[in-house]
């Protein structure tokens, strides 16, 4: 990590190796596959190019995850008029039963339909796993915001599934 | 007190599906080399404050010779780009969002002008929409680093006025908040500290978000608005250049270190209290006794109750004198049985309990209140599902002049109080100038003439008065404090005692955030006395009750799960008891009925419950 700071390609690569495949898999449940690859090499040129600035290494996998996430919420954003759509290639066809194109539609708008910022505690909690103060670390907001984020969340979800037919 | 370990069955199929395939999917081979490759082709930042003093030298003479050149520049009648407003548009559903910042570029810290607009210009006949705190938010992205402040409002859900064709207009406001572990916490701090909006150097976002409901509720489909406006601050335009390079001293971007309150020497604890280990009872079937389901409550005039849920339309009630020995006095029955909690108050002819229910039948909100009223805490009677009840969670209740005063929140923060005249039909009291959004309730109490809530305000520690528990008045003229929120009452014999908390808070560990507390005290609930803060209590997130001889409080410290106890005789002067060892608990919770105190814990290791009681506090 040091050595990364002081410019060490060679010691970042190392670091790049460790945690890309999280990296990719947080971005592909964030923004779809199709657009993973991409934010996955922003993130880590960012985090190549900001990492002298990070005061603590200790810190390191939170300010990485937090970068994805600030990463994926902007190309989110520029394209929110059509969330849904690369969403749509982050679930293999035939898995669950869901096969039908329909169905994965539905499937994809549950996360879809959700405010950026809400699917980033979605993500973060249920499927990076992290424990709500960790999240509310990693997004820099307190940790009351995220429960709110979260129980607005699924509320949400659970009114959306509804609709779907079963 | 802790968070809530993740648990994905709470998700629905399709989204566990979802993330079941994005954890199954792996990077590209060539995605390593191609970082790799961009990584050798990118210089990394530097920070301004590590740079050397000889080449803070040079940079002051190259800014020198730039300047010069812009005032050759600018003598020669050339004139910079002039950047003029930007904006960003979104509609939906006939309306729309627009987010306009006056300039595109700004010298550092020069006042940024940005608003956004909201507009209905459908032809539906709508009045109002339901939204959050805020109707319209407004965040910041550092486009190039990883400065990010997203804003943060109250959970929805509350109406706002819509007059069709008529924009309303929303200055920038700043909300979001923080952890001090935070990297880019002193630039959060500041950025929000300053009533400006001034940036620093680099490209910025700004970012304008609207999300609202046009039917009775926040619950359905929210139409949801973004709109982004991206300026430059700092030297790309010779006009901010000029500025940055001719400004006195700006305000910091980076600005000064976060204060915090001094860890305190914790007061050896002391033997000034005897505790019974006492077994509660258990649930016959299934679901725990506190917690979500079932639960334990003091009763007016003595003794203890504890509903044990035996099924979801069954439970069992229990009594006890003494907190020690249980007794199954009888059992309710019927749909939604298993809410029944308490708290519990008494008119002299009615008990009402609090208590919860699941939505799906009733009620679109997962959680939403409940009571029910008995003459004689045997027959038990619950309340029609009503209005009142949509969203909310109740915490506790009192009972006086005009009746039945519950407190909790609801979804959307409608109201922080409850009142009713019968315990069985409810009405919100949505008093907006008396309990602003944001308002917190912790605890209710009657005092000879008025009701009296303690909790926050605007931010700040607040109290109220009611003489009929529907028109309410904010205590005015508090102690002047930083805390942020009165948590509890108890009603002893230094007369009544509430913890002030939420002040600047100290990370004694990573991550574990502890807040001075400074017990507070008064006679009538008006005119109240600050001390200072306990040695004790630093940190502690604990519930008060009054007990013989004194005061006791339960609770965890910080992020440290030992459950806890300390016992004050006069409210101001708090101690840790000695020779009682609780495990750590994921939960715990304190009820006294004025004659004992019980204690009871979910223990985090095995899930099981303990529960202590005493006779109170000795001097």
């Amino acid at each position: 990590m040091i050595r990364a700071r002081q410019g060490d390609i060679t010691a970042f690569e190392r670091l790049a190796e460790r945690h890309m495949t999280d990296l990719y898999r947080l971005a592909t449940a964030l923004v779809g596959a199709a657009d993973a690859r991409d934010l996955t090499q922003e993130t880590l040129l960012a985090a190549w190019r900001e990492l002298p600035r990070l005061r603590d290494p200790e810190r390191f996998l939170p300010w990485l995850r937090r970068i994805a996430v600030n990463r994926c919420r902007n190309h989110l954003r520029s394209r929110s008029r059509h969330p849904a759509e690369n969403l749509l290639e982050a679930v293999p066809s035939g898995r669950s039963g869901l096969a039908d194109a329909d169905r994965r539609l539905d499937m994809a708008d549950a996360l879809g339909v959700l405010p950026v910022a809400q699917r980033a505690v979605v993500v973060l909690h249920y499927f990076v796993g992290l424990p709500l103060r960790e999240v509310a670390e990693t997004l820099g907001v307190p940790e009351g915001t995220v429960k709110s984020r979260l129980n607005a969340a699924l509320t949400t979800l659970r009114s959306e599934l509804a609709e779907v037919p079963a | 007190m802790t968070s809530p370990r993740p648990d994905p069955r709470e998700l629905p199929e399709a989204v566990r599906a979802q993330l079941d395939a994005a954890s199954r999917a792996d990077p590209p081979t060539d995605l390593l080399d191609a970082v790799v490759t961009e990584v050798g082709r990118t210089p990394q930042a530097r920070t301004w404050w590590r740079v050397p003093r000889v080449a803070v030298g040079l940079g002051t003479a190259a800014v020198t010779v730039v300047a010069v050149l812009l005032a050759v520049f600018v003598a020669g009648g050339g004139r910079p780009g002039a950047p003029g407003p930007v904006s960003d548009t979104a509609s939906k559903d006939g309306f729309v969002l627009e987010l306009t910042v006056t300039q595109s570029s700004y010298a550092p810290n020069a006042p940024i002008d940005a608003h956004a607009t909201l507009t209905y210009t459908g032809s539906q006949p709508i009045s109002r929409v339901w939204g959050g705190g805020t109707l319209v938010l407004f965040s910041l992205v550092d486009v190039d680093g990883t400065r990010d402040v997203p804003g943060a409002m109250n959970l929805p859900c509350i109406p706002y006025p819509i007059t069709p064709g008529k924009p309303q207009t929303f200055p920038f406001t700043k909300s979001g908040g923080y952890s001090p572990s935070d990297p880019n916490a002193e630039f959060i701090q500041a950025y929000l500290n300053d009533p400006q909006l001034r940036l620093p150097s680099g490209t910025w976002e700004l970012e304008a978000h609207a999300s609202f409901n046009t039917g009775d509720t926040c619950s359905a489909d929210p139409i949801s608005l973004s709109a982004t406006v991206r300026i430059t601050v700092g030297a790309t335009s010779a006009a901010s250049l000029q500025a940055e390079m001719t400004a006195s001293p700006a305000p910091s971007p980076t600005l000064p270190p976060t204060t915090v309150a001094p860890v305190p020497t914790q007061p050896p604890a002391e033997a000034t209290s005897a505790w019974l280990p006492v077994t509660m009872p258990s649930p016959v079937a299934h679901g725990p006794f506190g917690g979500p389901q079932g639960g334990v409550a003091a009763l007016p005039g003595g003794g203890f109750i504890d509903f044990v849920v035996e099924a979801p339309d069954r439970v069992s009630i229990y009594r006890s004198a003494d907190g020690a020995v249980w007794q199954r006095t009888g059992e309710i029955d019927g749909s939604g049985a298993d809410g029944l909690s308490g708290p519990i108050a008494w008119n002299g002819t009615t008990y009402v309990a609090l208590g919860s229910e699941a939505g799906g039948e009733s009620y679109a909100a997962p959680f939403n209140g409940a009571a029910w009223t008995s003459p004689d805490l045997v027959h038990w009677t619950k309340a029609p599902a009503q209005d009142a009840f949509g969203g909310v969670t109740f915490s506790g209740i009192a009972t006086g002049a005009g009746g039945f005063v519950a407190i909790g929140h609801s979804q959307g923060e409608v109201a922080v109080c409850w009142t009713s005249r019968d315990g069985l039909h409810w009405t919100a009291v949505t008093e907006r100038a008396a309990f602003p959004e944001g308002s917190l309730a912790s605890s209710v109490a009657w005092r000879s003439d008025h009701f009296l809530i303690v909790g926050s305000r605007s931010g700040s520690a607040a109290a109220w008065t009611s003489a009929d528990g529907t028109h309410w008045s904010p205590v005015a003229g508090l102690p002047g404090s930083p805390a942020t929120f009165l948590d509890g009452l108890a009603d002893g014999p230094g007369g009544l005692v509430t913890l002030a908390t939420g002040g600047p808070a100290t990370e004694v560990a990573p991550d574990d955030l502890r807040s001075p507390v400074a017990p507070w005290t008064s006679r009538d609930g008006v005119a109240w006395t600050s001390h200072a803060n306990s040695n004790a209590l630093f940190g502690a997130l604990a519930s008060i009750a009054a007990a013989p001889g004194g005061y006791v409080a339960a609770g965890t410290l910080g992020l440290d799960q030992a459950g806890r106890i300390w016992t004050s005789t006069d409210g101001t002067t708090w101690v840790p008891v000695a020779g009682v060892e609780l495990p750590a608990v994921s939960e715990i919770h304190l009820v006294s009925d004025g004659h004992r105190v019980l204690v009871f814990g979910r223990s985090a290791a095995s899930g099981g419950w303990v529960a202590i009681v005493s006779d109170g506090v000795h001097a």
